[in-house]
């Protein structure tokens, strides 16, 4: 009998040695962050700044993408439902995120406190790819009929996993540390997916049906502008923005991208 | 060996003595005093329905449903009740066979204690029992902690061990073991026989880690997942050693059946298992290419979970989990059979082992 439980005893031992022991960040909470009171949060001087807006194009035919099947749930649509994951539209495509990879040396930015919103509706994420500041809020709803649960899949924030009644009450989160393309995931309904990107400043922006997208208020100076899409990866372009003026910077992304 | 390491190989080889001890002291005839017919079909069921956890299980892996129900040890703050849909009725279905199941081996070890006075056959149901507490918090620990890949594989793996050990009870409760077997075989014979079913238990416990580490890695960080680690990364990591290790099973099988269906054809409870091993050899490989092609060949830009996924992956798995259970049960018999109950006796002849 000893040896039984030296047995159980070295094998619990040797599963907690493997288990993944790297530090955890501190636990996000439903309050914004405070700024620490050290540094100066930067004031953009709006009458000099300028923007950047641009086109996300892809080249070549759309890849044709499995409908969703989600009569697992009758609270979801009954009717095999298109994905988000590739959403191209007369050439232009959708959910890719832009952002101003070195922003970060301008300074310390203040987070909003308007929160951004997802919301769960018809067994979809809305938005699909979103983005918010390190401490500013997100207000997550369940304008659905059916139950959720949502579970970020960090790699520097914390995770966690709640699930949110039909129509419950909203369930407001704020992450960190800065991160890219961070999935969460409904584990109910295994379809649902989408990405949230956390940065340390607001220079950012999504790319909308028509593929459109516009970053303001950025001080003159050179930058190195990312755009990201779940499926075909990153892409890198430098970009110089004169006082009050708007630079441009299109994309093109391709089924061979990534 | 793995398992050698895992059971320590001196006691199970002084376990099997006990076992020898026990029936030797029978003649030929049925001890009737021991045999329990209604405790052996119960210890018979527990084992079923400890297969159909297993199967749960990988249910709930393939539909990616390890985190539908966020909390544990309850579901939603309920222990039965829950809105049974989605990836909620995998996951909280596996939850209540797995209270069965726990709640079942505590009445076979209550039950064993009662009707069998074998020693170490009591001692074993308490370590079931505390192998399926021990699989229990193993299973919490994958919902709290998100499905660390590592604890999850861990709980695949002793979920299997656990099957394995109730099924073993199971064999130990029946009226063919508590009958002295007519056949025997010499140690020597024993010997090669032992010694390859030992390494084809090491190499199927590598097997399931393997496969159980690709599913869970696959769920957890993989493309339907975290996206962190691409699909090529995992099957180099951890789908091409398994398959590696899938050839090396296979030899085994054949040489471990082959031996006992050619040598000790007379002995049904070393032909049976053997024969029995053949056949999951050839459903476990077609399956497992069946699960190769719909999830690496045409499930890696899948949305979310094929039924021809999940079918053959829990297929695969559940055939995986009943080799290692044969094999075990062969092992036991091989040791049974290679006994010599008076050398046996002399050590330990004067314990009483059968009850009155």
């Amino acid at each position: 009998m000893r040896q039984i439980v030296c047995i159980f005893l070295v094998l619990g031992a040797l599963i907690l040695a493997g288990c993944d022991q790297t530090q955890k960040p501190p636990e996000s909470s439903g309050k914004t962050a405070p700024q620490s009171p050290q540094t100066p949060t930067v004031v953009v001087d709006k009458s000099t700044a300028g923007s950047v807006s641009g086109v996300i194009s892809f080249k070549g035919a759309a890849p044709k993408m499995p409908m969703l099947d989600m009569s697992s749930d009758p609270a979801c649509p009954p009717n095999p439902q298109a994905p988000d994951v590739v959403v191209v539209k007369n050439g232009k495509l959708a959910n890719v995120f832009i952002y101003v990879k070195d922003a970060d040396r301008l300074g310390t930015f203040a987070a909003p406190s308007d929160p951004v919103v997802m919301d769960q509706r018809g067994c979809h994420y809305t938005p699909h790819v979103l983005g918010l500041m390190v401490g500013q809020p997100l207000k997550i709803l369940n304008t659905d009929t059916a139950e959720h649960n949502i579970h970020p899949m960090p790699k520097n924030n914390t995770a966690w996993n709640e699930s949110q009644v039909p129509r419950g009450d909203p369930i407001v989160k704020t992450f960190q540390h800065p991160e890219l393309m961070m999935p969460v995931e409904c584990n109910q309904h295994p379809w649902m997916k989408m990405y949230v990107n956390v940065l340390p400043h607001p220079y950012f922006a999504v790319s909308a049906p028509d593929g459109s997208f516009q970053i303001k208020d950025l001080p003159p100076g050179e930058y190195t502008l990312v755009a990201v899409h779940e499926k075909y990866g990153e892409q890198t372009t430098k970009i110089t923005v004169a006082a009050k003026q708007s630079a441009t910077a299109n994309f093109i992304f391709s089924s061979e991208s990534k | 060996m793995l398992t050698g390491r895992l059971l320590g190989e001196s006691w199970v080889l002084a376990w099997a003595g006990r076992i020898r001890v026990y029936s030797g002291l029978f003649g030929a005839t049925l001890k009737s005093s021991i045999y329990n017919a209604f405790h052996h079909r119960f210890t018979v069921v527990v084992a079923c329905l400890a297969f159909l956890l297993v199967i749960a299980g990988g249910l709930v892996t393939s539909n990616n449903a390890g985190l539908a129900v966020p909390d544990w040890p309850t579901s939603f703050g309920h222990w039965f009740k829950a809105h049974m849909v989605g990836g909620i009725k995998y996951e909280h279905t596996h939850r209540l066979i797995a209270e069965l199941v726990g709640s079942l081996t505590i009445i076979v070890a209550v039950w064993t204690w009662l009707v069998d006075k074998r020693r170490w056959m009591r001692w074993l149901t308490v370590g079931a029992v505390a192998g399926v507490v021990f699989q229990g918090v193993l299973g919490g620990l994958t919902v709290l902690e998100f499905l660390p890949p590592a604890i999850s594989t861990a709980h695949a793996a002793v979920g299997q061990t656990m099957f394995c050990v109730l099924g073993a009870i199971a064999v130990f409760t029946s009226r063919g073991w508590l009958v002295e077997p007519d056949e025997s075989i010499t140690k020597k014979e024993a010997r090669p026989l032992l010694r390859h079913c030992w390494m084809l238990i090491g190499f199927l416990y590598l097997q399931l880690i393997l496969g159980a580490a690709f599913r869970h890695v696959w769920t957890k960080w993989g493309p339907a997942a975290a996206n962190r680690w691409p699909a090529q990364k995992i099957i180099h990591a951890f789908l091409y050693p398994h398959i590696l290790n899938a050839l090396l099973v296979s030899g085994l099988v054949l040489y471990v059946s082959l031996r006992a269906i050619s040598k000790h054809s007379k002995i049904p409870h070393l032909r049976r298992p053997a024969i029995m091993l053949l056949i999951l050899l050839i459903a476990q490989l077609l399956l497992g290419f069946a699960a190769y092609v719909t999830r690496v060949i045409l499930g890696v830009d899948e949305l979310q979970p094929t039924a021809n996924l999940v079918a053959t992956t829990v297929a695969h798995m559940g055939t995986g989990a009943l080799m290692l259970a044969v094999t075990v049960i062969l092992t036991i018999q091989a040791y049974r059979y290679s006994g010599e109950p008076a050398q046996v006796l002399s050590i330990d002849g004067n314990r009483e082992v059968a009850s009155a």
